[in-house]
């Protein structure tokens, strides 16, 4: 019997989530993007409306479907339906937006019961360009709501800063998971 | 009346728990620096055995053998401190000096209490015939460990099947290649070393002052500056980050230089003070003092650790910007998952030690590190393993895909 099972990624408009699943996806990922015509267009030229979707093919005929939710709010009515049967979150923030502790704690909050039954990790993105608020200080926040769960920085163009992203929930899932035979 | 045959004879000995490469060590130290006074036996009819309290189940084991042989003189080994109730402790690395010492007491005290011409007996003795040997180490503390089913496959084995030597690396080398039947004379400069084999003192380094610098800065909210045998650093608390001026290669080269205070300056910066001018990078203090630690530590615990204390992460570090460190996602995830012990972490994930021992020293030098006290009166304090979830085996095929294995 083949086994299919989902990652969600999610995030504000920018974060890099169409990016970070292109860097895993064993195909192009397909995305639904639009040319932004709200305030989005002053981060972006396009953005997904309706998500996006790439899938790891594991052999055996298992497959892993990566989906990455719309950044805007206006969207989160698809956020249950996407959630569903997933294995886990990654949640990309951007450090340049005006308030990413803000972007965290909505996400914490929509997705919190998928949280609390699976697990997250969070990615923060642009660290480059804007090097505050740092990896420490979102712990602060994460502690505050009583969350322990991994924040790396990452750039996601690098598939190694995705993939230990993604490692990290995995393990945090079971921490002694071993690579299959 | 002293058997003196007893005194003169090779005394026999047997291992319980030990590991292979330990029990061959100790085969030949026995051969090649002890003159044969003492041989490593397999079989249980022997004169003296020596558990390695390391084991997985020593518990169990030492349980079983003294109700098989209660009166039998036994050595217990162990990495850590302990209170023994009969027979004497030893702790590891073992110094050939006090192995023997110890040896010869035992051959002593049965030959006091052997009768000459008494057939050896493994009957349980009354306690005016017991063997008297003494401890040769104070022991502050009992360790209590819980008991664990026997494998008997695994009763040889250390845990999780890291190799801790059982004398010194220095001493190990020599055993292994010793012509001389001379049993080594530990120099002081030797027995030095000896200790520093699997402790370090993170304060008398680079590392601990750089630590200090750093919570001065972080108290005083200014710029610090560290001098000493190295050229200037300047810790940055407001951007968490260090100017150095030395390349990393020369600074982690005098990571395992023990410093003297004396020779080292910390000095807070005025409010207005600039950055020197001369060649020098800015750079994130985490990634910095997570490598320093690393180098420093070398798979060493800092001096002071109790392995069986539990531990957790106040946080997870940001792995993806650190010096990576071997099994340091697994070891994360179980930490910030729940309170474990080094030594638990070493058999719940199957891991050597020594990665345990440098992503704890590294985590130690970013302050992440909670340790408890260990509950001495808690009688079964193993921790379980987490839960493990459902799809366990799927997880497992994305780790190996994401690893480019398996397709």
């Amino acid at each position: 019997m083949n086994n299919n099972y989902k990652l969600i990624f999610t995030g504000p408009v920018g974060a890099g989530k169409t990016t970070a699943i292109s860097s895993i996806s064993d195909t192009p990922p397909i995305t639904t993007d639009a040319v932004a015509t709200d305030m989005t267009q002053n981060i972006k030229e396009t953005t997904t409306v309706a998500m996006d979707y790439g899938i790891m093919q594991l052999g055996g005929g298992d497959r892993l479907h990566l989906y990455g939710t719309p950044g805007q709010e206006r969207f989160n009515f698809m956020w249950d339906i996407l959630t569903e049967g997933g294995i886990g979150l990654i949640l990309l923030l951007d450090n340049t937006r005006a308030d990413p502790f803000q972007d965290m704690h909505f996400f914490l909050n929509s997705f919190r019961k998928f949280i609390d039954s699976t697990h997250l990790a969070i990615g923060i993105t642009q660290t480059d360009r804007c090097a505050t608020p740092r990896v420490d200080q979102y712990q602060q926040q994460l502690k505050g709501v009583g969350l322990k769960v991994p924040v790396f920085e990452v750039d996601a163009r690098e598939r190694r800063d995705v993939v230990v992203l993604i490692e990290a929930l995995l393990f945090s899932l079971a921490p002694d998971l071993k690579v299959s035979a | 009346m002293v058997n003196n045959s007893l005194i003169s004879k090779t005394l026999r000995v047997n291992t319980v728990g030990m590991d292979q490469r330990a029990r061959d060590a100790l085969d030949l130290f026995f051969r090649n620096v002890c003159h044969e006074d003492y041989s490593l036996e397999e079989g249980d009819d022997v004169d003296v055995t020596i558990i390695d309290m390391d084991a997985v189940n020593a518990e169990q084991l030492r349980a079983e053998h003294f109700e098989r042989h209660p009166a039998r003189p036994t050595i217990l080994i162990s990495l850590l401190e302990m209170d023994v109730d009969n027979g004497v402790f030893l702790k590891k690395p073992l110094q050939p000096g006090e192995l023997k010492a110890a040896l010869e007491r035992i051959r002593e005290s049965i030959a006091a209490t052997h009768p000459a011409d008494a057939p050896e007996d493994t009957a349980p003795r009354t306690s005016t015939q017991e063997p008297q040997v003494s401890k040769l180490t104070p022991s502050p503390s009992h360790t209590k460990r819980n008991e664990q089913t026997t494998d008997p496959a695994r009763q040889n084995q250390s845990r999780s099947g890291e190799i801790i030597p059982l004398f010194p690396d220095v001493l190990q080398k020599r055993v292994e290649a010793a012509p001389s039947r001379e049993a080594p004379a530990s120099s002081p400069e030797e027995k030095k070393k000896e200790k520093s084999v699997f402790l370090y003192e993170p304060m008398n380094h680079l590392q601990g002052y750089i630590e200090r610098a750093y919570r001065l800065a972080i108290q005083r909210d200014r710029n610090v500056l560290l001098e000493g045998p190295w050229r200037p650093i300047i810790i940055m608390p407001e951007t968490h980050e260090i100017w150095v001026e030395q390349s990393h290669s020369h600074l982690f080269a005098l990571a395992t230089m023990p410093v003297q205070p004396e020779d080292v300056t910390i000095r807070i910066l005025e409010e207005e003070e600039p950055l020197p001018e001369q060649n020098g990078s800015i750079q994130p203090l985490e990634p910095f003092l997570w490598k320093l630690a690393v180098r420093t530590a070398k798979g060493r615990i800092p001096a002071g650790t109790d392995l069986r204390a539990p531990v957790s992460l106040r946080h997870w570090p940001n792995l993806s910007r650190l010096m990576p460190i071997r099994h340091a996602l697994r070891i994360s995830a179980l930490w910030t998952k729940q309170p474990v012990s080094l030594m638990e972490t070493a058999e719940l994930l199957d891991i050597a030690p020594k990665y345990i021992f440098s992503f704890y020293s590294a985590a130690r030098a970013l302050g992440l590190i909670e340790q408890r006290e260990r509950d001495r009166e808690k009688k079964d304090s193993k921790t379980p393993s987490p839960q493990p979830p459902e799809h366990k085996g799927f997880l497992s095929k994305i780790l190996a895909r994401l690893r480019g294995r398996g397709r």
